[in-house]
């Protein structure tokens, strides 16, 4: 096919950002990128989940869950995907819902006595996001490429792995954030032979992270990654909150904060005027009857300057530039070095943050006109080169941390350095350490750290049947094997008897294969009945609806209505608050609800002064 | 293929051509012809099939463009609804101001149900995270546990598909309202 959606064989390939604060998907169609909105017309989706009973809310409305059950909504859960419920302590105080240690150690989230995996949560809004896109394209999905940031480890790759199988998708690739922004804009297109150096710079809602790539003949390498996890365009709207609630409390003495409602308003009008502003040099905020002092009300009038949100802020855009300059130190380049900037995240908009980048780096940097939803075009521009779509493209992605082995007193043993090029290859020789040895632990880790304690255990393996030696001599080939979504696969064997030794493999991380293939089972289950759930819901709240409109209706219009029409419409209405009193189910419900649709039409009739027809 | 057709035909194989290129037999025409025609076929049912899937998208894109416009623009007049709701609470104690702020929110609401927007139903009803935006939660002694207490700015919808969710204010676990949910006050 020549032209359409990237598909391939396998039905097309969806790219999916998979973010912190929002998530967004895209698809190559036609050879252009189109984003897909969701079922709220929204290009991008908060990525919340929310449970509220048997029911599983995600996006939007499980947003609107958070001021009535914030131990149920879980906002975040990239944070905690693939991570260790003991290295999260700081994180964990700041979530208003709990985070808990699973057997293997892994943090999970507990909502009302129920364990839930992070991978499971980001499978609900990949779930989300893959029922949108199919919405949209009108054909099943079942095949998605999702980012990652750079920095992600192995074990963090393997969650958000394993949450687009519980999603029900095949994971086609695990793609690292700046690569794929790298690909939106189109850098694998150029034609220049030499190598070129790349900044991406990514200010997202809720985190910061910069990588440096190098492009060398369409292929693509990360160099180093580094960021802030704790900031983003939220701290620019908390700056905006605080000058402009402490401005009236200077002014009226009322702290603004103190007040749920005003503190919603307030905020509201603090990320408006930060976007005018992007492109206009003032804003005016206005929020009449804020709050009220001796029953008079209080408003809030201000006008807020380019200038003023640049000051407020600027400490923020400075927090930036830190990791800049980590990222080129690890990279072992200058400033100068890097011939071309790009931005990413929503607060790049922002012209401030722009003049500091340049400044930073000594050259203007690239930007898009959505910057938000960059990554997920380059995930689906990945995904039509693995259906075949586009030709001539390598991706190159490197280890993000070193990979090796604990051997003996501790020590970390490198076998493979990190930004080593992925896919990557390593075999090494060792042996035992004390005579006649029959089982030996290869402990694997990853981490940048000296001693194997302080470095991230990713996975043991167990040889046995070793033969009776004097130490040292057995020979003992572990073989490393990381495939290009940098995923690992270890295997030791004995080699010095010839004789097949016996290896197993117990990832220390995660979810097994066969929890995930539950769990993708139990999603595919519950689909049915979340659906018919929904459609219940649906029901109940459309009838809740007439009936309220028609008490509303009677209240207003009861004495202009025929004897006949009212008392028809009354006993209709009746009887459906009976069936929703005692929650119907609905095949009660319906014709109920149909009943009083037909004879409600009656009191419209009679409103706009029609000649009044008979009751059916 | 020429020569394997050739032998499996009935007919007598002609000479070839004067330049020495072979030519094709009835029997292969025929084949080749069949051939195109089928490849052909699948071409045109794939291009039928790419068309209606495109022009069912067309359309949806177009009532998504229009929808979010519409609520792109919607949206810059709610808060003065909101404002003129607010402005409406303080004037209870003088009647006739009371009166004349009424007609204007009114009227507004008046125009937008014209155009087949209307009110997001929120105070006595369920908490509905579909419609409603929870700011907080607080126990109330006149409505049971998951009812909208109070309405902080009103939401607005357009047939199924929301515009601004209403935000609320609902009555917490400890609740002590009647068992049955009655009708909105």
């Amino acid at each position: 096919m020549s032209a359409g959606v990237a598909r391939g064989r396998g039905g097309p390939i969806v790219g999916i950002d998979l973010g912190t604060t929002n998530s967004c998907a895209a698809i190559l169609d036609g050879g252009e990128p189109r984003v897909l909105a969701n079922a709220e017309g929204s290009r991008t989706t908060p990525s919340v989940v929310a449970f509220v009973g048997p029911d599983i809310l995600v996006g939007e409305a499980a947003r609107h869950q958070a001021g009535k059950d914030p131990a149920a909504v879980i906002f975040a859960a990239k944070r905690l995907i693939g991570r260790k419920f003991a290295d999260l302590a700081d994180l964990r105080r700041t979530l208003p819902y709990a985070v808990v240690a699973a057997d293997n150690g892994d943090a999970w989230v507990e909502v009302r006595g129920q364990r839930r995996s992070p991978s499971q949560i980001a499978a609900h809004v990949l779930a989300s996001l893959r029922d949108a896109a199919a919405d949209a394209l009108g054909e099943p999905i079942s095949r998605a490429i999702i980012t990652v940031p750079a920095y992600f480890d192995d074990a963090q790759r393997q969650a958000t792995r394993d949450a687009g199988a519980i999603a029900g998708l095949r994971v086609e690739r695990i793609l690292s954030e700046p690569t794929a922004a790298a690909l939106a804009y189109g850098l694998h297109d150029r034609k220049e032979r030499t190598p070129k150096t790349v900044a991406v710079y990514d200010l997202g809602g809720g985190t910061f992270d910069v990588s440096i790539l190098e492009l060398r003949s369409g292929a693509f390498e990360v160099l180093a990654t580094a960021g802030d996890s704790m900031l983003g365009g939220e701290d620019f709207d908390s700056a905006v909150v605080d000058h402009l609630a402490a401005q009236f409390q200077r002014q009226h003495g009322l702290d603004l904060r103190a007040d749920h409602h005003a503190l919603v308003r307030l905020r509201d009008a603090a990320q408006k005027a930060k976007h005018e502003l992007s492109w206009a040099l003032s804003t005016e905020l206005n929020l009449p009857f804020i709050a009220a002092r001796d029953d008079q009300p209080l408003h809030l009038a201000a006008t807020l300057s380019r200038r003023e949100l640049e000051q407020l802020t600027r400490p923020l855009i400075g927090r930036t530039l830190g990791p800049c300059r980590r990222v080129l130190t690890d990279a072992g380049l200058q400033a100068t070095q890097i011939e071309e900037v790009l931005l990413v995240g929503g607060q790049t908009r922002m012209p401030a943050v722009v003049e500091a980048v340049a400044e930073f780096f000594g050259r203007p940097p690239s930007a898009a006109s959505n910057p938000d939803e960059v990554v997920a075009i380059g995930a689906a521009i990945q995904g039509a080169v693995l259906a075949g779509e586009l030709a001539n493209l390598v991706l190159l992605d490197v280890v993000p941390l070193s990979i090796g082995v604990e051997t003996q007193g501790g020590v970390f043993s490198v076998l493979i350095p990190r930004n080593t090029p992925i896919p990557a290859r390593r075999t090494e020789i060792f042996s035992t350490s004390v005579d006649n040895q029959s089982i030996v632990h290869v402990h694997v880790l990853q981490g940048l750290r000296e001693m194997a304690e302080d470095n991230r255990s990713l996975a043991r393996l167990q040889l046995t049947e070793i033969p009776p030696a004097p130490r040292g001599v057995p020979q003992i080939k572990v073989h490393f094997e990381l495939d290009a979504d940098a995923i690992l696969r270890v295997s030791a064997r004995e080699l010095a008897s010839g004789k097949q030794a016996c290896v197993i493999a117990e990832p220390t991380s995660g979810l097994t294969r066969l929890e995930v293939e539950s769990l993708a089972r139990e999603a595919a289950l519950g689909k049915e009945a979340d659906l018919a759930r929904r459609a219940t819901a649906q029901l109940r709240n459309r009838a809740e609806t007439l009936a309220y409109a028609c008490e509303r209706a009677l209240e207003s219009y009861a004495d202009a209505l025929p004897e006949a029409v009212r008392r028809g419409v009354e006993r209709d209405l009746g009887a459906l608050r009976a069936l929703l009193a005692e929650f119907a189910d609905p095949t009660a419900l319906q014709p109920a609800f149909l009943t009083l649709e037909r004879s409600s039409r009656q009191i419209y009739a009679a409103m706009l002064g029609d000649p009044t027809p008979a009751l059916d | 293929m020429s020569q394997a057709t050739n032998e499996n035909s009935a007919e007598p194989r002609p000479p070839d051509g004067p330049d020495g290129v072979l030519t094709l037999t009835e029997a292969e025409k025929v084949v080749l012809a069949e051939q195109e025609a089928a490849n052909l076929k699948d071409k045109w049912l794939r291009a039928v099939a790419e068309l209606e899937n495109f022009k069912k998208r067309t359309r949806r894109e177009i009532d998504d463009a229009v929808f979010r416009a519409r609520q792109d623009l919607l949206n810059s007049f709610f808060p003065t609804a909101d404002n003129l709701d607010r402005a409406l609470e303080l004037a209870r104690g003088n009647e006739q101001l009371f009166k004349g702020i009424e007609m204007v929110a009114h009227e507004f609401r008046g125009a937008l149900a014209r155009h087949g927007i209307d009110v997001v139903p929120s105070v006595g009803h369920t908490f509905d995270p579909a419609m409603h935006e929870a700011l907080q939660q607080v126990d109330s002694e006149e409505h049971p546990p998951g009812t909208v207490i109070v309405e902080y700015e009103k939401g607005y919808r357009q047939g199924d598909r929301l515009l601004r969710p209403a935000r609320v204010v609902i009555a917490g676990p400890g609740s002590t309202g009647p068992k049955k949910p009655g009708p909105a006050a």
